[in-house]
């Protein structure tokens, strides 16, 4: 894994004969006696290529390499380290396993899975992975992931990076002094920025939440005071410390659909800079169609347990779905299909009520919430009830049969089968599964089945099916 | 020795193995705390900082400006490694010695923060680091040296002090400016869990949790709470009390976690 080494033997070798001095143009790869190559830019710097694998992204040989005075490279200021030229290869580095593609401006984007990456860089893939060595992984940046093919493009990338100038202009860097003439740039501190990192407890908020807001700051000279303002109300501010932190409760009216928080950070040298941060007010959590919540039993004795089901739907690409009671994230399921189930003892004084719901995000990055369903604890739970046919459609003119079974703690008095309208077609008395066949259906379309139960005490629960005539 | 530093500069990070006394990588451990140095199976050695990012030493030499050995490296589950986030390199110890590039005559003292500064004349440079003052400079790899910036001369020999400035930054987090108000843990997967795994404070710090997961977890304990967190998404909450504190992931709640909080 010697490249420096082999890289500075091959330029070396290549270029023991060759001097003559030259007349330099942005563009120019340039070298002295020693054996470094540079690129020369636009902003008349000298870039490094800090390894053999980065030059080769950009150039297949050492042909064009002018040779200048070792007074002439010297004169000349060092500007940084060329990035890798976008879409040529895949890189890693040694302690991750994390494959990434190169964008403008040395922006590494993970790519989220095997298949886009064959999708993109063919089925050798794998091939076209360099390691970065990880001293050299702070010249890039770290962009948005990859989630689909046509996310990135390779060739696209590569046709853009005309050169390694235009490449780093798709950087974000501060302006190039334009006033200085010849002389080299002597970057001070005063153009650097403070770094700020300003966050909030919650991303939404509803009235009277209180939120704690943290600020913290990086600057090269010490931070004289952080404030921190919600709404233009001062919320704390926090003198000769980097990170300043302070609760706010939100008003009891939020009438604005978007609040800013905003940080000013003042350094010691009188650099100032501030930092916002939108937080909008929670929305009224309107379900969406592709996701459903069921719950077995809503109604349940305390220290009883019942079971949560969420669901999505085939046009939902499922990533992650997350169970929610009270407000707490209770179970995740991650690519394990479209549901996810958690079971869980309530327990507390008759009469309480939980709040339960689903969110569901997809690998596109849209976030599903389904209805929010209440499990409520009473002094006579209602019964378990499930309703199932053997098949998810039949053919016109066939028979349907439907099975419901129930189970309840103090004993099950009837178990009934409904149609659409809830018109009781037969009625099983105890607790056996009571079983019905239905149809012959004659009609196209979509059919509901009602299975319900009543416990002794008198509560009763019903669940539905639904199944297709074609 | 030539060849040597060829090969530290084609890894592009300092490498221990050759100096590892062979009892410091005995023990793996979950457990660790800002300003650590950590390590994996693998020979690279990184400095934990209060942001909760891993810092690289590009070479040899710049670990030897902060330190004097290995003794004190920590090894960690290569899988705790890689949850971590890669930080910046590590710079020169400020005042410990001068630098320059090869390909370039101007000598630099080095400052707070990585800040170069080119040293005006023999006559300062003589004041500055005495007699043998060009046995106190290293030439930095032109790969390494877009990690500096460069500042504003030292034009009189007053203006820095390589004594002071090295008594004013004694640590690489306080040379990056950080300090002690803050820490930070990374959320991995469901192997790795709460990045480091157990971790000592002081009271009165903000401690940041970020899940560095594609699946979202979320952080649970007596008396702080988080939502889910989606990937790259953070919570953070003040340890005001002094104590032991027990945490997990309400979504797995299998993995759990601790935060001793000292005076």
């Amino acid at each position: 894994m010697k490249y420096k080494y082999l890289f500075v033997l091959a330029a070396a070798c290549l270029f023991a004969t060759q001097a003559q001095a030259a007349t330099l143009s942005p563009g120019d790869l340039i070298k002295a006696s020693g054996p470094a190559v540079y690129y020369y830019s636009q902003e008349g710097k000298r870039l490094v290529f800090p390894n053999e694998n980065t030059y080769k992204t950009w150039y297949t040989d050492f042909s064009t390499v002018k040779t200048i005075t070792d007074a002439e490279l010297a004169a000349i200021t060092m500007g940084g380290n060329v990035t890798y030229k976008p879409g040529v290869r895949l890189v890693k580095i040694v302690s991750d396993s994390k494959v990434y593609a190169i964008a403008a401006g040395g922006v590494l984007r993970h790519v989220a899975t095997e298949e886009i990456a064959r999708n993109l860089y063919g089925a050798d893939w794998n091939t076209k992975v360099d390691d970065i060595p990880v001293g050299f992984f702070s010249n890039y940046s770290i962009g948005s992931s990859i989630l689909n093919s046509t996310d990135y493009s390779p060739s696209a990338s590569t046709a853009q990076a005309v050169s390694i100038d235009t490449d780093r202009a798709a950087k974000t860097t501060p302006p190039v002094c334009t006033t200085c003439g010849s002389e080299p740039v002597t970057p001070t501190t005063t153009q650097e920025t403070i770094q700020i990192a300003l966050s909030a407890s919650q991303n939404t908020i509803k009235i009277n939440d209180v939120i704690t807001f943290t600020a913290s700051a990086q600057y090269s000279a010490s931070i004289k005071e952080i404030r921190i303002y919600f709404d233009n109300n001062l919320v704390t501010a926090c003198q000769n410390a980097n990170v300043c932190s302070g609760d706010f409760a939100m008003p009891s009216v939020l009438d604005k659909e978007t609040y800013q928080v905003k940080t000013e950070v003042t350094a010691l040298d009188t650099t100032k800079e501030t930092k916002t941060l939108d937080l909008a007010r929670a929305s009224t959590t309107e379900p969406d169609s592709e996701v459903t919540i069921s719950v077995d039993r809503e109604v349940i004795e305390p220290g009883q347990t019942t079971g949560i089901t969420v669901q999505a739907d085939e046009t939902v690409d499922v990533k992650e779905i997350i169970i929610y009671v009270d407000d707490v994230a209770k179970k995740g399921c991650n690519y394990l299909g479209r549901s996810c189930k958690w079971s869980q003892i309530f327990d507390g004084p008759l009469g309480t009520e939980f709040n339960t719901y689903g969110l569901v995000t997809s690998v596109s990055g849209v976030t599903y919430r389904t209805q929010t369903k209440t499990i409520t604890l009473a002094a006579n739970s209602i019964p378990y009830v499930t309703i199932e046919t053997g098949k998810t459609y039949i053919l016109k003119g066939e028979s349907m049969e439907a099975v419901v079974s129930a189970s309840d703690e103090d004993g099950i008095q009837s178990i009934e089968i409904l149609d659409s309208q809830k018109n009781v077609l037969k009625t099983c008395s105890g607790a056996a599964p009571c079983t019905l066949s239905t149809g012959p259906w004659v009609t196209e379309g979509m059919v509901t089945l009602w299975g319900r139960a009543t416990d002794v005490p008198g509560s009763s629960n019903e669940q539905s099916i639904q199944f297709e005539v074609r | 020795m030539f060849k040597k530093l060829a090969s530290l500069m084609a890894t592009g990070a300092l490498v221990a193995s050759t100096l590892m006394p062979a009892t410091a990588s005995a023990a793996v451990t979950r457990s660790f705390n800002p300003g650590s140095l950590i390590k994996g199976s693998g020979p690279t050695v990184y400095y934990y900082a209060e942001d909760g990012k891993r810092y690289v030493f590009p070479n040899e030499k710049t670990y030897f400006t902060w330190y004097e050995n290995f003794d004190t490296v920590i090894q960690i589950p290569d899988n705790m490694l890689s949850t971590l986030p890669l930080g910046k390199n590590v710079t020169y110890r400020p005042g410990k010695k001068m630098v320059k590039i090869t390909t370039d005559p101007r000598v630099y003292v080095v400052d707070r923060g990585g800040m170069l500064r080119h040293v005006d004349s023999e006559e300062i440079a003589k004041t500055l680091y005495n007699i043998n003052w060009a046995n106190q400079i290293d030439d930095v790899p032109d790969s390494f040296f877009t990690n500096y910036k460069v500042g504003n001369k030292v034009e009189s020999a007053s203006e820095y002090r390589p004594a002071d400035v090295m008594a004013g930054t004694t640590t690489i987090s306080q040379d990056k400016g950080f300090d002690d108000t803050m820490a930070a843990i990374s959320i991995g997967n469901t192997m790795t869990g709460f990045v480091p795994n157990s971790m000592t404070i002081k009271k009165g710090t903000t401690v940041t949790w970020t899940n560095q997961d594609s699946a979202s977890h979320s952080v649970i304990g007596t008396g702080f709470q988080s939502d889910a967190l989606g990937y790259n998404k953070s919570y953070n909450f003040k340890f005001n009390t002094v104590g032991s504190f027990e945490y997990k992931d309400g979504i797995n709640p299998s993995i759990t976690a601790t935060i001793h909080v000292v005076q």
